[in-house]
């Protein structure tokens, strides 16, 4: 069991120089040369050019530059970025909590009512209510999240414009605020996360439903609602987990448009800033940070597995 | 995409005629043929049905809603929103053809040769497929827009870059079964050489499945694609595109609706479609499938 | 083994091929010896059946034998040349192999008309237009020419084998080999094939190696008869011969087993008849690897492993006790 674990996280460490080196790629892949970028394409000398190149590494082969950079990067330096002048960990520091905020709230939102609505589903399997609430779940993770938000904008700004007009708080200025202004947006992402969270419970509720235990349990007379809520749930937990690798890329790349949609100033944001002002530090620091996060979440969810599951519990 | 990740790999063979016409015969796949032969035709032909030049301003009228003259209104510009919806499906039918085809030509070419070949090569395309697979897919969609640069071509290049991975899994898959079947032991001793046995021996075979898995990501390269453009990443402006439309409208969207409702209803038609269709090729070429999913969704 | 003189058209020298197999449950690679130092040689035109039970080792041979597999050790010689030379000449030398499958239906491409599965080995040697071969060899196998348009599963067992059958042959092979190729037959089709092969050799001059379970099938055709038991060859003779006196335990249980409905036979079975299964070719017994089932073990069988050794007229076997099994089998013919 250990030697397994301790496998699994070589692995994952791998993975993550893996990802890392292809981040850089991307980084040094990316059309233009930084040098240009803060130097200024005209009125700069050659020499003020080289100059700036030896100042950043440049001027040396890329492997070494990715050594460099991975060194500085583990010890959080991600350099400075020649468009705001500021270091670009402060910036990730300042927008880090925003987007992990957004993410947990909807995992606690979708789960909370995810799971429970799962399983009322699954009980009145394939009655009236439970086909009509599947169609429209069905259509809320068919689309992408962008018109999920814009859909809600379009319904909200009718009935509740006041939650559209405040742009976001932090919570240390004023917790109502923020909690206004983060309203919105968790809306929109929890939406489809929900949706998923229901549907992969309600399947997986189902198949458990029809397993021969449950068919004996009920054969002997065990009320039938307790059979159906605990016993089930217990043996229909492990997929739902595995799941929530699947639901993660899509929370993650839901974050990017949700914060863009309503201008968050989370990692996501600041992405896709970074890339139109082709601000390199800064893409690459937040692209590593995203694609860390998944690579490790998903290993955790893959060692919480067989902890779940009773039948791998002895390997 | 649905709930079921791992669908089991339809058997049954292909043929073209008999592909289509049995679409034609299974309802949803009449059905959606004939919203994608709508939207083909709009691709193709809309400027001609269009009412305006899509591009055209027109400053009497900015933000005007939906009238006889402009039947989906006109955006901040004073475009008119018909016929720049219409334009705009050229880049989601173009996007979606586009992406597909050159997600299903990397990933048949690779995952043939790692299942063919296996050892080393498979050992080593395999694992970068893992690396692809540590980036959660818009993620790596966007950047690498942000290392080819903006444009159709390059959006749909990046779309198919990350959805080539599934494709080369399936492919691998029965290319490793047909490498060990009888007829590919015939071929060898019959002295078939190898680029031929590939071409004639493994390719057909490996295809049904491709191309049902290719039916199935119509739509979510388009909406892939979507989100690009939404997020600032697609084709160029003027070009109308449903996504940067909706980008773009939603700073009106208390005062001109009309601006994100044409678009949504657009990529959701489109998106439907697509999803109809694929579904209904899945059933054709893979009637064990369709049987095993009636009894859990819609009765 | 070999005639003196001239070399055989083919000749397998102390074949083996290994597999490394991870045991379900099990952490290790452990080793399987599939075929384990096989010799055999065929003569043009003849006929060497090769028999044993399942998974004794006959396809991975016939694979072996063929070039479809590379040996771990040992060598297949044509006219004295090996096939896994490297560069065209081997190239050249595998090209001399036909091979009929085990399983009728998977042996064609399901996408593809029985004619250009018939037609691809000549095609493969630059021949153009195959059409008119095609509908000659389908005759000649007793096949419609019109099937040729047909796609493998529009074709019943005994049709899709008689097309394996013409493409086997098409090209002008020297050598086919039949892998249990009339196994999955029923008894009147087999006895068709059967005389269909003859009648093919007897016009076209080519040599079988004719894999088969079926003891009687590969009497009934075979010019030598070689026997299987886990890897190894334990006798080899002349048909004929080998008819008349078998001589290895393992051969006459495997004899008595095909003469199962005679009552006479049923009673002289008693201690011949093959007790309990195949040992595993992971870990195969010490000394004689047929002790573990054998009638007449003795301690000297487990501790001491028998060499192929000719017992006269060419009949060869590997058992310490060949001439006392044969002598029973003298006595249970004499009873009849
Ligand atoms: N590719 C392989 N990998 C591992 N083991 C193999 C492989 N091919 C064959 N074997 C093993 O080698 C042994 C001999 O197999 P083989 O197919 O040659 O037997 P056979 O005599 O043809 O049997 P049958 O009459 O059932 O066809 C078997 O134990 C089999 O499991
Ligand atoms: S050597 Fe011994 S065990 Fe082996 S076949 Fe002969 S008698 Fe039987
Ligand atoms: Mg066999």
């Amino acid at each position: 069991m250990l030697k397994m674990i301790v496998m699994r996280l070589l692995g994952v460490a791998l993975v993550l120089l893996a990802v890392s080196a292809l981040v850089f790629a991307f980084g040094a892949l990316i059309p233009g040369d930084m040098t240009s970028v803060i130097v200024g394409q005209e009125g700069a000398t050659q020499e003020q050019f080289e100059a700036v190149r030896q100042r950043l590494g440049l001027d040396k082969p890329l492997p070494v530059q990715y050594v460099n950079w991975l060194a500085n990067a583990l010890q959080g330096d991600f350099g400075t970025s020649p468009i705001t002048g500021r270091s670009v960990a402060s910036d990730l520091v300042r927008q880090f909590p925003v987007s992990l905020e957004l993410a947990l709230l909807t995992l606690l939102v979708s789960t909370a009512i995810g799971l429970p609505a799962g399983i009322v589903a699954a009980v009145h399997a394939n009655r009236r209510l439970d086909v009509l609430i599947r169609v429209t779940l069905l259509f809320t993770f068919s689309v992408p999240i962008f018109v999920i938000g814009i859909l809600l904008l379009l319904v909200g700004s009718r009935w509740a414009p006041d939650l559209f007009h405040v742009s976001f708080t932090p919570w240390s200025e004023d917790p109502v605020m923020h909690v206004r202004s983060m309203a919105m947006p968790l809306l929109t992402i929890a939406f489809p996360i929900t949706a998923m969270t229901m549907q992969m419970t309600r399947a997986s509720m189902l198949e458990v439903l029809h397993a021969p235990y449950v068919v004996t349990a009920r054969a002997g007379g065990v009320r039938e609602k307790r059979i159906e809520y605990l016993h089930a749930l217990r043996n229909a937990l492990p997929p739902i987990v595995t799941f929530i690798g699947f639901q993660l890329g899509i929370l993650l790349g839901g974050l990017i448009v949700v914060e863009q949609i309503f201008s968050l100033p989370g990692l996501g944001r600041g992405m896709l800033e970074a890339i139109n002002t082709r601000d390199y530090p800064m893409v690459t620091a937040t692209t590593l940070v995203f694609a860390t996060a998944f690579v490790i979440i998903n290993a955790l969810v893959d060692l919480l597995y067989p902890l779940l599951d009773p039948r791998q519990r002895g390997r | 995409m649905s709930t079921a990740p791992s669908a089991p790999l339809p058997k049954t063979r292909l043929r073209r005629p008999y592909l289509l016409d049995q679409l034609l015969r299974h309802k949803g796949g009449a059905f959606g043929l004939a919203i994608m032969a709508l939207f083909i035709l709009l691709a193709l032909f809309g400027r001609m049905v269009a009412p305006y030049d899509p591009n055209a301003n027109d400053y009497l009228n900015l933000l005007s809603a939906p009238s006889a003259q402009h039947w989906f209104g006109t955006d901040e510009l004073g475009r008119d929103t018909l016929s720049r919806v219409i334009d705009g499906s050229r880049i989601a039918v173009a996007v979606a053809f586009l992406s597909v085809s050159i997600a299903m030509a990397i990933g048949v070419l690779i995952g043939v040769i790692s299942g063919y070949f296996g050892g080393m090569v498979d050992s080593v395309l395999n694992r970068s497929q893992d690396v692809l697979f540590a980036f959660p897919t818009l993620l790596l969609a966007i950047i690498l827009v942000a290392v080819l640069g903006p444009g159709l071509f390059n959006a749909s290049l990046a779309i198919a870059i990350v959805y080539s991975p599934r494709f080369a899994r399936i492919a691998r898959a029965s290319a490793l079964s047909i490498k060990t079947s009888e007829y590919l032991d015939a071929a060898r001793l019959a002295g078939v050489n190898t680029p031929t046995i590939l071409v004639r021996h493994i390719l057909p075979n490996v295809m049904p499945p491709v191309i049902v898995l290719a039916a199935l990501s119509m739509s979510t390269a388009q909406l892939a694609y979507a989100s690009l453009s939404f997020l600032g990443l697609g084709v160029s402006p003027p070009q109308a595109d449903w996504g940067s439309m909706l980008s773009k409208g939603r700073d009106f969207i208390t005062i001109a609706p009309w601006l994100v409702i044409w678009p949504t209803v657009a990529l959701v038609m489109l998106m439907l479609a697509f999803n109809v269709l694929g579904d209904a090729i899945r059933d054709v070429l893979d009637p064990s499938h369709s049987s095993s999913k009636s009894t859990d969704t819609l009765t | 083994m070999a005639s003196e003189g001239k070399t055989p058209l083919l000749q397998v020298e102390n074949l083996k091929k290994q597999f490394h197999v991870r045991s379900r449950g099990a952490r290790d690679i452990r080793l399987l010896r599939a075929v384990d130092g096989v010799s055999l040689h065929l003569e043009a035109g003849e006929t060497l059946g090769i028999v044993g039970e399942s998974g004794c080792g006959k396809s991975t041979l016939a694979r072996l034998t063929v070039g479809l597999l590379q040996p771990s050790e040992g060598r297949v010689l044509i006219d004295g040349g090996d096939i896994w030379e490297p560069g065209a000449a081997g190239r050249e030398r595998r090209r001399k192999f036909q091979m009929v499958f085990q399983n009728p239906s998977g042996s064609m491409n399901p996408r593809r008309t029985v004619g250009a599965s018939v037609a691809e080995p000549l095609q493969a040697k630059g021949v153009r237009n195959t059409a008119e071969a095609v509908e000659r060899m389908l005759t000649l196998v007793g096949l419609d020419p019109a099937l040729a348009t047909r796609k493998p599963h529009q074709l019943s067992g005994g049709q899709q084998q008689r097309a394996s059958i013409a493409r086997a042959l098409i090209a002008d092979p020297a050598i086919v080999v039949h892998d249990e190729s009339i196994a999955s037959l029923d008894i009147s089709l087999q006895a068709q094939i059967l005389n269909l092969l003859l009648d093919l050799q007897e016009d076209l001059g080519t040599s079988y190696l004719f894999i088969s379970h079926d003891l009687a099938a590969v009497q009934a055709i075979s010019h030598r008869v070689i026997v299987m038991y886990l890897g190894e060859v334990v006798e080899a003779s002349a048909a004929e011969e080998f008819s008349g006196r078998p001589l290895h335990p393992y051969s006459v249980a495997l004899r008595n087993a095909t003469l199962l409905p005679d009552p006479a036979h049923e009673r002289a079975r008693g201690d011949t008849a093959l007790r309990g299964d195949v040992p595993s070719p992971m870990n195969p017994p010490s000394g004689c690897r047929f002790h573990t089932r054998c009638p007449l073990a003795t301690d000297l069988c487990a501790q001491q492993k028998p060499l192929l050794r000719d017992a006269g007229r060419g009949h060869l076997v590997a058992c310490h006790y060949a001439e006392a099994g044969a002598g029973e089998v003298a006595t249970q013919e004499g009873a009849l």
